[in-house]
């Protein structure tokens, strides 16, 4: 906004600055046509979801199809998964983050190849969908399946890795001239991390909770077969269960899936704020 | 309670490392907990995972072992290494495509005021946070099919695409599927990496007259090399395990065109009931990505 | 409780990978939980749901539990997956006492030995009339040599022409005079419109969730069968390889098919159906009540194939789920009891009247045949035919899983020009074979 008056080469830089909005604008548009399309649907009787030409506008308003996902077990397993996602994000922050400044401030023996698995494990927890035969078998070993303890397990597991590397590579960037003085200031190694390495690392952590929280919540493999009570199914299972062997009912579908959406884009527009509002920038801007 | 357990482990360490600080155990003591779960949650699974591929099964149940038989079995189809090819192919297009739009998006929302950028990050984002079958399922609905709302309201304003059949655009289709799906958490990862540079660095910089691009270029790029790198890693592991985009969105055709190594194996287990084959592809697709974040990390010069 | 579960995490710290799959563990999992007065059933179909199918079973639950006190407890699952899930808690001893299997993966879990033989667990008991009037395609294809049944088959479906009456009637053609495959072609082409976006005949040949096709359809007509005694597909034949040239045809000669059907999957099919852009589509029986339900019940039509010569139909292929006992349950009873009770002649009314099933006994349908003569409900006399006369049952006793799959993948690759009819099937026939019998 500003920085107009700063730059006197007008004509071009607008032009640019035109190019750029609009290039904004047909990334922005493709990429909520196709869930805007989805909300319209979840609104749209069910005779009217095929109807052509097509309409972002519903004729008639329906709240059908929200009335019979809330009528199921669906609310149970949005609150499954909020208190999944939850469990493994504050776990997955807070160990990760201890970890993270161990592994970025401290030498200890073995710290190379530790870090070494945790980077490995990454592709581990991408891969798990692929292998999830042998996983159903040996968590059933462990005695875990279809119990409330396992998701949040699983969910706390897949996303750690990633977790630890983002924290760390937050803490890298951040001068160690500041561990020192707080060390001459007398301050233990804890309460360095406590006060002055958190709240430095603050956007990172907001997108390493979002990223767990978001993972957690997306989960669909494990989350599809490690349990089989109703009781402690996850939401995703939860929507795609109206993929059924009736065919896809997309009214259901799409509103249930809204429904997901929610709890989510609170978190974003929470702590989303929180990452974008630069805390470390302030609100010194060019 | 695993530090406990933790903690008695570390013994044999201990006697080795003599000589170092208490500090040091203190190190290993914080990274246990982590540790210990990797251990539960993924790397005993893995283990097993390849053990049960050396077993000779009967569907699912192991009657025998079986060596490298189910190995031999599945890679002496020679459309394997057009698959594997393929799916490395299909993983860099993306990865590419992705890391670029993604970091426009992210510069571009640097800049916005705090109101504006929490409304375009939403934006950005809603295709990551919506359930994955939920999402191809829609954006296939509503860019590709016959009765695409994309196409038609397209051909209102006098553009006419034709619905994708062609097995080239099939794959051009899972790209941009893909990268739809994965562009949000893209833009966030290194969204949160500029946002980490310090402003003096670019008011020292704008002191010495740098243009913006100047500073995106000597200041950005360097500062965020590590988001970077995460995000092209994770880009990669994501894309190279993706299984629910090409099931839901082409489910490997027309043809081949679209048949990944992550659908593949699925399909070995899941269609075709072979799972000691399944197992088998599986394992050798999880060296495939250990090994590949090895050598991208060698690649970057990247060190702990 | 919390002694066993802490029990059991120093185990599964101390335990090595070749003890976890040689099933010494196998009794950790939740199997052994059923106590006698209860008994767990994994289907797709969900009793608190709102069709036909799940309100019937809904209702004979609570029926059954009334009369006998055991509880049945339905863990809903996931049609596509819930099979393979099946023989994993098998081998980790976890599975529900009740299973449902689609019927092309009956030979695996058999195979296995996940299923238990109701036979001597319930059906033997049974009236030799009432066996008699069960007795029918599908309970012949589940008899085992040695007389064991390891199922009782629910939700049976037949392929076929599902059409739009509103939209023949509009182009003036009569259903009722499609009985050769050219009266088929001659209708479709009527149909077909492609700048009004309609086309005569849908057809959907993606590889996610595939249906069987025309192809075997008319494989099955002029070969007699698709699968040898021993399970080996017999596609390299020529009737064969006329078979998907004859498949092909709707595309590239009568073009009353779009090309686009190559990435089509069943459900787009069902949509297009529903949207009014294809006049007619290869389909299943089963979805006739929900497409009554989207686009009104006077305007779905479901037919036999047609066949070469207009004499009876080319062998529609029929299918459906297999509702059998594991062999691992504490309450092997219990549960084929409740099997048998699911499977009984008011049951099997019930079925029928209320959700539209086609009826497992043929005196169901004999004594309601007022309800088989409404409109809506003809496509149920079609399956009927279909199970007795007309239909093909592939085999239960040798791995079929994918064949559907495999063949549509061959006729992708035709349609592509990426091989010719022969090498097609030549190369799904080795495809198929390496990968079922593993």
């Amino acid at each position: 906004m500003g920085d107009t008056s700063s730059h006197r080469i007008g004509g071009r830089r607008h032009v640019v600055r035109i190019v750029i909005v609009l290039a904004a604008a047909v990334v922005a548009l493709i990429n909520i046509a196709p869930v805007l399309w989805g909300v319209a649907t979840s609104v749209r009787p069910a005779a009217e979801i095929f109807a052509f030409p097509p309409s972002f506008l519903p004729g008639d308003l329906t709240g059908e199809h929200y009335a019979q996902v809330l009528s199921g077990s669906f609310t149970r397993n949005l609150a499954n998964s909020l208190i999944y996602s939850t469990v493994a994000t504050v776990a997955a922050v807070l160990l990760g983050a201890i970890a993270a400044y161990a592994f970025d401030r401290f030498r200890f023996p073995m710290r190379r190849p530790l870090f070494g698995v945790i980077v490995a494990c990454i592709p581990l927890s991408m891969g798990a969908a692929v292998l999830v035969i042998p996983n159903y078998l040996y968590f059933a070993a462990l005695g875990l399946l279809d119990t409330p303890v396992i998701l949040p397990l699983l969910y706390l597991g897949y996303n750690l890795p990633m977790a630890v590397w983002i924290l760390k590579g937050a803490m890298e960037g951040i001068p160690t001239e500041l561990d020192e003085a707080a060390k001459i200031d007398g301050a233990s190694r804890l309460r360095t991390f406590r006060s002055v390495i958190l709240p430095l690392c603050k956007p990172s952590l907001a997108a390493a909770s979002m990223f767990v929280f978001i993972g957690a919540w997306n989960e669909f493999v494990a989350g599809s077969v490690m349990v089989n009570t109703s009781a402690y199914r996850p939401v995703q299972v939860a929507v795609y269960q109206f993929i059924s062997a009736f065919g896809r009912q997309w009214g259901p579908l799409t509103a249930s899936a809204v429904l997901a959406l929610v709890p989510i884009l609170l978190l974003v527009v929470f702590f989303g704020r929180y990452l974008v509002a630069g805390l470390m920038r302030g609100a010194v801007k060019g | 309670m695993p530090a406990p357990m933790a903690e008695s482990q570390l013994s044999p360490v201990r006697k080795g490392a003599m000589k170092r600080d208490r500090r040091d155990l203190v190190g290993l003591a914080y990274v246990a907990p982590v540790m210990l779960v990797l251990l539960v949650v993924l790397i005993l699974p893995a283990i097993f995972a390849v053990y049960y591929s050396l077993l000779e099964l009967q569907s699912v149940r192991p009657i025998g072992f079986a060596g490298l038989d189910n190995y031999r079995r599945v890679f002496s189809d020679p459309q394997m290494v057009e698959v594997v090819l393929r799916t490395l192919g299909f993983a860099v297009v993306t990865v590419a495509l992705t890391l670029t739009v993604a970091l426009a998006v992210a510069v571009f929302l640097d800049r916005l005021t705090t109101g504006r950028a929490t409304f375009v990050q939403i934006l950005v984002i809603l295709p990551w946070v919506i359930s994955t079958i939920v999402g191809a399922l829609l954006f296939r609905w509503f860019f590709v099919t016959d009765i695409s709302p994309g196409v038609y309201f397209l051909s209102l304003v006098g553009i006419h695409v034709k619905p994708l059949t062609d097995p080239t655009l099939a794959m051009m289709t899972l790209i941009l599927v893909a990268m739809w799906r994965t562009l949000g958490f893209a833009v966030l990862l290194l969204l949160a990496g500029i946002k980490a540079v310090p402003a003096e660095f670019y008011e020292a910089a704008k002191i010495d007259g740098a243009t913006s691009r100047q500073q995106f270029r000597l200041i950005t790029l360097p500062m965020i090399k590590t988001p970077l790198t995460i995000t092209t890693v994770v880009l990669t592991m994501s894309n190279l395990n993706n299984v629910e985009a090409p099931l839901v969105t082409t489910g490997g055709g027309p043809g081949d065109a679209t048949q990944i190594l992550p659908l593949t194996i699925y399909q070995q287990a899941f269609t075709h009931f072979d799972f000691s084959g399944g197992a088998a592809l599986a394992a050798v697709a999880l060296l495939l990505n250990v090994g590949l974040v090895f050598a991208y990390l060698r690649l970057a010069k990247w060190s702990v | 409780m919390s002694t066993r579960r802490s029990h059991t995490k120093r185990r599964m710290l101390t335990i090595t990978a070749a003890a976890l799959t040689l099933g010494m563990v196998a009794a950790c999992g939740n199997g052994g939980g059923d106590t006698p007065d209860e008994i767990t059933m994994w289907t797709f179909l969900d009793p608190e749901g709102s069709s036909g199918r799940e309100q019937v079973l809904a209702s004979l639950i609570e029926s059954y539990e009334e009369e006998s006190g055991v509880h049945v407890n339905v863990e809903v699952q996931q049609w596509d997956t819930m099979t393979q899930q099946f023989l994993a808690a098998d081998v980790s001893g976890s599975a529900p006492d009740v299973m449902w299997v689609a019927l092309d993966q009956v030979s695996n879990a058999v195979e296995q030995g996940a299923l238990a033989d109701l036979n001597s667990l319930a059906f033997g008991d049974l009236p030799e009339d009432q066996l008699a009037d069960l007795r029918d395609v599908y309970w012949e294809t589940m008899e085992a040599d040695d007389g064991s049944i390891y199922g009782v088959v629910h939700s049976r479906n037949h392929f076929g022409i599902m059409y739009r009456t509103d939209l023949l009637a509009e182009a003036g053609v009569d259903p009722a005079q499609i009985r050769t495959w050219d009266d088929l072609t001659a209708a479709a082409q009527q149909l077909t419109a492609p700048d009004e976006n309609r086309w005569g005949l849908g057809q959907a040949f993606g590889t996610s969730f595939a249906d069987p096709q025309i192809l075997s359809a008319r494989l099955v007509e002029t070969q007699g069968s698709m699968f040898g005694d021993d399970g080996v597909p017999m596609w390299g034949t020529d009737e064969a390889v006329e078979a998907i040239e004859f498949q092909a045809a709707f595309v590239t000669e009568s073009q009353v098919t779009p090309p686009d059907a190559v990435r089509l999957t069943a459900e787009d099919l069902y949509e297009l159906f529903s949207a009014g852009q294809v006049a007619m589509i290869n389909a299943a029986s089963v979805r006739v009540p929900a497409m009554q339900e989207q686009v009104g019940t006077e305007n779905v039509g479901f037919m036999h194939y047609p066949s070469e010569d207009g004499e009876g139909y080319a062998p529609g292929n029929l299918a459906g789920w297999s509702v059998g006992v594991w062999s691992g349950s504490e309450v092997t009873e219990q549960a084929a009891d409740f099997v048998a009770y699911m499977s009984s002649p008011e049951a099997d009314e019930q079925w029928m009247v209320d959700a539209q099933q086609p009826p497992l006994y043929a005196s169901t349908a004999e004594n309601n045949a007022d309800f088989l003569a409404q409109p809506e409900n003809a496509f149920l006399s079609v399956v009927l035919e279909g199970s007795q006369d007309y239909g093909w049952l592939p085999p239960t006793d040798v791995p079929t899983a994918g064949w559907r799959e495999t063949l549509n993948e061959a006729v992708q690759q035709v349609l592509l020009n990426e091989a010719t009819p022969a090498e097609a099937m030549e190369a799904a026939q080795q495809e198929f074979g390496a990968g079922a019998n593993g």
